[in-house]
């Protein structure tokens, strides 16, 4: 069976399409529920405790080590980021005194902590002085991680429920400046990873380069009046399928990201909604692309047509 | 394509060449060769009728249809 395309009924469609999807990104990013309100709680737990032991001698300028408490940042940290994925580690230490850390920082090597960077996903964060039903925030305690959060009761006896605040342990670490989740792993681990994505970072900017290339070479062609030819159409189809397949390739590699670190994962981490605001610049300009294919590729036949008429 | 062209038959019967023909009918011989060969998608028909009075046929002689 002969299946043939037709692009011309499909353009208008995918132009819809996009039209629909960017109006509906607009009004669920300004979307504040109405209803949505504070609760009631019982909150029979300690504050977070953001000072560092030694936290009066701390001197003035001396914010570097403030930030040693509750994951706020890592000291040294190293690594390589991606759109979806990288490496960070360093010296970390939420129970060590600014001393200990001002002399043992570089040598001490148990309070190294490597992790996976997962920029794509973060936690329910609330930074309001209020709780709502959803309300997370992280903090660490002994070096253990917590998501504090508002866990619903049922009373005995009657039915109303009582909503408690309740620190629950969590594997992930969280970059509370950058807001995204940290995997930890072990130094070979995160050293393995970061091969893997430098391989891939080299690849894909290979394949940026390439495109870049064969743009140039487009309006090249142009200048010299070459312009209904295979090559450029190529070009133009390559540029709007890559375009338009990045966001969902993303969406996808950060969905793997999911199911590979699923232990990690709990109904407290939601995708950035980043993911979906950078998707429709590079699809818009995709269709533009698409529709520049669309007119080389009619312009070519019509040449052709033209080429072989006697 | 159901549509044959038989020119060559016709040159042969006429004992023209191409480089003859090209000449007496005014294109040019990378057209007619393309005519020749069926890779023509259209042909003119002020191109038809130079042909037909060069060769002294109809369009029928040279344009055949052939259900496939």
């Amino acid at each position: 069976m002969k299946i043939t395309s037709r692009p011309n009924f499909w353009i208008p469609i995918t132009i819809g399409m996009y039209l629909t999807a960017a109006t509906a990104l607009y009004l669920i990013n300004n979307y504040t529920p109405a209803g949505q309100s504070s609760v009631e709680v019982v909150d029979h737990l300690k504050p977070f405790d953001n000072l560092i032991p030694d936290k009066a001698s701390l001197q003035e300028g001396s914010s570097y080590y403030s930030y040693s408490k509750n994951a706020m940042a890592y000291h040294s940290s190293s690594g390589i980021q991606t759109g979806f994925i990288g490496t960070t580690g360093g010296f970390n230490c939420d129970t060590c005194s600014i001393k200990w850390i001002a002399t043992h920082s570089d040598t001490d090597s148990r309070h190294r902590k490597y992790y996976i960077t997962l920029p794509l996903w973060k936690i329910k964060n609330t930074t309001s002085i209020f709780w709502y039903t959803d309300s997370v925030k992280f903090h660490t305690e002994n070096d253990q991680n917590y998501l504090r959060k508002v866990v619903t009761a049922q009373n005995k006896g009657n039915k109303h429920q009582t909503n408690y605040v309740a620190d629950v342990p969590v594997k992930f670490a969280y970059d509370q400046t950058n807001q995204y989740l940290l995997i930890p792993v072990t130094k070979t681990t995160k050293n393995n990873i970061e091969i893997v994505l430098r391989i891939f970072g080299f690849a894909l900017l290979a394949y940026l380069a390439y495109l870049i290339i064969s743009f140039l070479n487009f309006i090249v062609d142009l200048s010299k009046g070459l312009a209904f030819t295979d090559k450029n159409i190529a070009r133009l189809k390559l540029i709007a399928i890559t375009l338009i397949l990045y966001p969902f390739a993303l969406f996808l590699l950060n969905q793997l990201m999911r199911v590979v670190f699923y232990n990690y994962f709990t109904s407290d981490v939601i995708m950035n909604k980043s993911v979906w605001q950078n998707s429709l610049e590079p699809i818009g300009i995709g269709l533009v692309f698409f529709l520049l294919y669309r007119a080389f590729a009619q312009g070519k036949s019509l040449k052709d047509e033209h080429d072989l008429t006697v | 394509m159901p549509i044959i062209v038989n020119l060559d038959v016709m040159m042969a019967k006429r004992k023209m060449s191409l480089t003859e023909l090209s000449e007496r009918v005014g294109i040019t011989m990378a057209n007619l060769s393309i005519l020749k060969t069926g890779k023509a998608k259209a042909v003119r028909l002020e191109t038809l009728e130079a042909i037909c009075r060069v060769l002294d046929c109809q369009p029928g002689d040279i344009l055949e249809f052939v259900n496939e």
